[in-house]
């Protein structure tokens, strides 16, 4: 039984992980088209940066294989990305605008980027999970209330201004926090976490309003459900009541909705970053547009659909995890 | 041998609403015996489920007001501090629902489901109790019990599920199981099982049952006493065999004449005419009143309380007690045969 | 026995439901035998009953018959002529003929239409000639609902009428054949009895065929001329309403002693199953209802042990005579000794464990 359950949930697995390599490939076919094919002069003149030398064009030409036809072409342009190139894996090419390769600048730019994001996912779910909980505990009262009004003053407040606001606050008058910049967590934990705090915050707080909203409403879903009241009439303490049954059964449709929060702030964390100045990917796809720096741009973009289609498939496993009524048969 | 179990006195449940309270239970006074089954019938909004989710103490008390004594060995439990009632709950009532699908936690494993409530009521070890939860599936007749506990509610079969149910409420050795709607949701032959079930545990372990149902003829397979419920109140109450043998009341003569039988023909039925008051703007005297056939001036002018005419049979009407079962035959008159605008 | 054609009639109706998985691609693994080669017929102004529990493929056959799904394989027959593969205008047509009603009335009427909304409809897609208002007052006098109330909607009004207004919308086309699927089965006992009294004098008064699904003997021995139980997707008995008391079939002698009998009335001992009905998707080999059944072991003696041939072959729905017709290898002669028999199968710990799966 057990045995049975465990590989049903593999062949289950093992499904979802082909199909999103059947999306990363239509993924990279569409980054391609759009990238290589589709807009009008030569590929390898916008791949080369702004005012590029005839050398770096050729260079260029060579690196990309555009001498030949455009199926050949995608072809190479997936072995790079499977295999990498001389700049590294994957294979992304090299920035003409910075001077620098891509590859290991991704990797760099995406850990803080992710830093940033999961950081400011564990606070808003720590912010969020206790005070839906509360709000639906205590449907109206002036807890739920006020909880709602601060949080649409969150929801409503633009993210820049935020970061400003509390710059200004915690770091030009009080200085209790030091300002813009990034420090490694190897460096200096209590650095990284100091420099952290702010961004984290910044990008947390409206999805903590949104997030306590949708838990307030699950939980008063959930506290109507027939099998919180079996719970109360075997005489569970109300407290485990709360959390090992109505708090379970709520969170468990949030894991979709928090994956796909996450995978979308994978590149889409552009303003924080540039407030604060970190150079995660956000701040490096603001670069890339201004300056036309092709291969930067294509490696966001691939990135962050990429984590997206990733996410998905991790909170799909998640959720046939947590709820068995979903799991496959 | 009378051993009562379960007292309750002049209970009184109102809820708040729009429209004005709502009085769901007006008056109510019953009484469960150690080891027997009493079965409450009525039809929806009659308060028979809300009775008994106030002895468990589980209406939600902002919106319900619930007044009156509700004994059990003479302990009143509305007064029961929440603590020492989260200790009834479980040890010496277990209360079983309509639909054991929507009852069961969806998430949890039926065998930890059980052995939860084990270890919420004693200091018991993770092993003991889930071997407990175990032998409690046994008990109620489902196979490959081991199995059973490591399975999900969804993957069981309704009547496996109500069973489960019943394991669970019985865990912990409760004297009193009060079942609301159990077989509702189930096949006709799984309903069977089920009531054979639960009268099985009655005479094998000396439980007292509360069997609450809209089925007269559910009731009255298994019930020892009955008592009728409209409107919020009693209004019949007595042996099973008297109630539905020699009914005394004109709403249980209706009800059963309401019913179409097993191994009846096509003759018309005669249907109660009109529709249940509002529990909001309840008329004055029997709130049975305005649909009853036998109405008489008096009716209207108090509520007519349960009074007990022989041998523990009961009812709430004052038609005099001379030649009643002749009128059931002939009523005086029989108002328009069809329901009234809500 | 004079026999005229029936209005209604299937042949062979049988509705499988594919199973389906795959890694990428999802292909057909199996099938769900919802309804397997049922054959019904109905005269004009009668009614037939299908009494059965949930997975007896009962609902789907309705459906079927109303042509609301189609079916896999079989066909129906309205005065003689195939409607199974009818569409388009025809079937507009035919929906003129034949109409549902359901279980749930609440679900079932649209909450944002008034009750004269609601009744009017299939006159209005139709395009009926004719006064409307005029005709919906008379269909909702006709149920037995004051046409006063024909503003309303529908939660406002209780769920018997709730159930009237479901019924008026069926007549409001005047079909020939209404399909009543768990007619009852939601409402109060007072309101049910209500309900069924409308339907009894709907069809004296206008000679209307109807077929009642339902879980409920009562209901469906109060209504019906004809009864035909279903077990696992097959009609294992068929039986004038009159003499369905006397059954045949061992599991119709279980739903009779199961179903609960009218207070007071002296109680029959219950034959009680082991188990619950197996899964339509892995139906048991032979006679579908072979590890449940009682009369097996009283052939055998054992309650461990069933006749070879139950096992193996499927029984046909033999014909008896007299209307009568069932699907058992061994007719139930008295229902006395299946008592014990299935107490002895319940007490067999192989046999609990098999059927309650």
């Amino acid at each position: 039984m057990g045995g049975e359950c465990i590989c049903v949930m593999g062949r289950y697995i093992l499904r979802r992980l082909l199909w999103t390599l059947v999306v990363i490939l239509i993924v990279t076919l569409v980054t391609f088209v759009i990238f290589y094919v589709l807009p009008s002069g030569d590929p390898a003149v916008r791949f080369a940066g702004k005012e590029p030398t005839q050398q770096v064009v050729a260079q260029v030409r060579r690196d990309l294989g555009l001498n030949h036809n455009v199926a050949v072409q995608y072809l190479l342009y997936l072995k790079r990305l499977v295999v990498g190139d001389k700049y590294g894996w994957p294979g992304l090419g090299f920035s003409y605008t910075t001077g620098g390769a891509i590859a290991p600048q991704l990797w760099q730019r995406a850990q803080i980027t992710l830093q940033l994001v999961l950081g400011a996912a564990v606070i808003w779910m720590l912010i969020g999970i206790p005070v839906g909980v509360y709000a639906a505990l205590k449907p109206r009262s002036a807890f739920d209330r006020s909880s709602l009004l601060v949080g649409l003053v969150f929801i409503s407040t633009p993210v820049f201004w935020l970061g400003m606001l509390l710059l200004w606050l915690f770091w030009a008058t009080l200085g209790w926090l030091p300002g813009t910049g990034y420090v490694t967590f190897t460096t200096d934990p209590v650095a990284w976490a100091g420099h952290m705090l702010m961004p984290w915050l910044t990008l947390s707080l409206a999805f903590a309003a949104i997030y306590a909203r949708i838990i307030r409403g699950k939980m008063l879903d959930t506290l109507g459900e027939d099998y919180i009241r079996t719970a109360r009439a075997k005489g569970l303490p109300e407290r485990r009541v709360v959390t090992h049954h109505a708090l379970r059964a709520s969170l468990v449709p949030i894991v979709t909705l928090l994956a796909v929060d996450i995978a979308t702030l994978i590149g889409g964390t552009v303003v924080v970053e540039d407030v604060f100045n970190l150079q995660g990917l956000g701040s490096w796809v603001l670069y890339g547009a201004q300056n036309q720096d092709l291969p930067i741009t294509l490696a966001v973009t691939l990135v962050a659909t990429i984590a997206v289609s990733l996410l998905s498939l991790m909170a799909d496993v998640i959720y046939a995890y947590l709820d068995p009524r979903v799991r496959p048969r | 041998m009378s051993d009562v179990l379960l007292e309750i006195e002049n209970l009184h449940v109102t809820f708040a609403s729009p429209h004005g309270p709502i009085r769901a239970v007006d008056g109510l006074s019953l009484r469960a015996e150690r080891g027997a089954t009493l079965g409450v019938v009525g039809e929806s909004g009659s308060g028979k489920s809300v009775t008994f989710l106030a002895a468990m103490r589980l209406l939600d008390p902002a919106t319900a007001t619930v007044s009156g004594r509700i004994r059990l060995d003479g302990v009143d439990l509305l007064t029961l501090p929440s603590r020492e009632m989260q200790t009834v709950r479980g040890p010496r009532i277990g209360m079983i629902f309509q639909d054991p699908l929507a009852a069961l936690h969806p998430l949890l494993r039926v065998g930890d489901q059980i052995s939860e409530t084990l270890r919420a009521h004693g200091d018991i070890s993770r092993r003991d109790a889930s071997d407990r939860a175990v032998a409690a599936l046994r008990r109620v007749g489902i196979p490959s019990p081991d199995e059973r506990a490591r399975q999900y509610p969804h993957e069981l079969s309704g009547g496996m599920r109500q069973r489960v149910m019943i394991a669970m409420a019985l865990v912990l050795e409760p004297e009193l199981l009060i079942a609301d709607e159990p077989t509702t949701a189930l096949d006709t032959t799984v309903e069977a099982q089920i009531l054979a079930l639960i009268d099985d545990l009655r005479t094998r372990i000396g439980l007292g049952v509360v069997l609450i149902s809209h089925s007269l003829a559910t009731v009255s397979q298994v019930a020892d006493t009955v008592a009728v419920m409209y409107a919020g109140r009693a209004i019949e109450r007595g042996p099973c065999s008297d109630v539905f043998g020699q009914p005394q009341h004109p709403y249980t003569w209706g009800l059963l004449d309401s019913l179409p039988a097993v191994d009846g023909g096509h003759e018309s039925l005669t249907p109660i005419p009109g529709a249940p008051p509002s529990l909001a703007d309840l008329p004055p005297g029997c709130r049975f009143g305005p649909r009853c056939g036998y109405r008489m001036p008096a009716c209207g002018e108090r509520v007519p309380d349960l009074v007990e005419r022989h041998a523990g049979h009961a009812d709430a009407c004052i038609l005099p007690m001379d030649g009643r079962e002749g009128l059931r035959r002939a009523p005086i008159a029989h108002p328009a045969n069809s329901e009234p605008a809500p | 026995m004079t026999d005229p054609a029936p209005l209604i009639a299937t042949e062979g109706l049988t509705k499988r439901f594919p199973v389906t998985r795959g890694i990428l691609f999802a292909h057909t693994v199996g099938a769900v035998h919802a309804v397997e080669d049922v054959h019904l017929a109905v005269r004009r102004g009668r009614t037939l009953g299908i009494v059965g529990e949930s997975g007896s493929g009962k609902s789907t056959t309705g459906r079927m018959i109303a042509r609301l799904i189609d079916p896999t394989a079989g066909t129906v027959l309205l005065e003689g002529t195939d409607i199974t593969r009818v569409g388009g205008a025809e079937l507009r047509v035919l929906r003129r003929r034949i109409q549902m009603v359901f279980q749930d009335p609440t679900g079932a009427l649209n909450p944002r239409h008034t009750a004269n909304q609601i009744v009017g409809a299939p006159l209005r897609v139709h395009h009926v000639a004719g006064n409307r208002a005029v005709r919906v007052a008379a269909l909702l006098e006709q149920v037995g609902l004051s046409p006063d109330l024909g503003d309303r909607y529908p939660h406002e009004f209780s769920g018997g009428q709730r159930q009237r207004i479901g019924i008026a919308r069926a007549l409001a086309l005047e079909p020939d054949l209404i399909v009543l699927d768990e007619p009852v089965s939601a409402l109060d006992v007072s309101v049910q009895a209500h309900i069924l009294n409308l339907l009894t004098d709907l069809q004296r008064a206008h000679g209307m065929t109807y077929i009642v699904i339902s879980h409920d003997l009562g209901v469906i021995r109060h209504l019906a001329d004809e009864v035909a139980v279903m077990y696992l997707g097959r009609i294992v008995e068929r039986a004038p309403a009159a003499s369905i008391a006397a059954p045949f079939h061992p599991y119709t002698a279980a739903l009779l002693t199961a179903a609960p009998g009218r207070p007071g009335a002296a109680h029959r001992r219950r034959i009680l199953l082991p188990g619950d009905p197996p899964s339509p998707i892995t139906p048991p080999s032979g006679c579908a209802f072979h590890p449940r059944c009682p009369k097996a072991r009283v052939i055998s003696g054992d309650p461990n042990v069933v006749p070879e041939r139950c096992r193996t072959d499927a029984p046909p729905l033999d014909n008896l005579g007299r209307g009568r017709s069932v699907a058992c290898w061994s007719p139930v002669a008295t229902t006395d000794d299946l008592v014990g028999a299935a107490e002895a199968m319940s007490a067999a710990p192989d046999i609990a464990r098999a059927t309650s799966d």
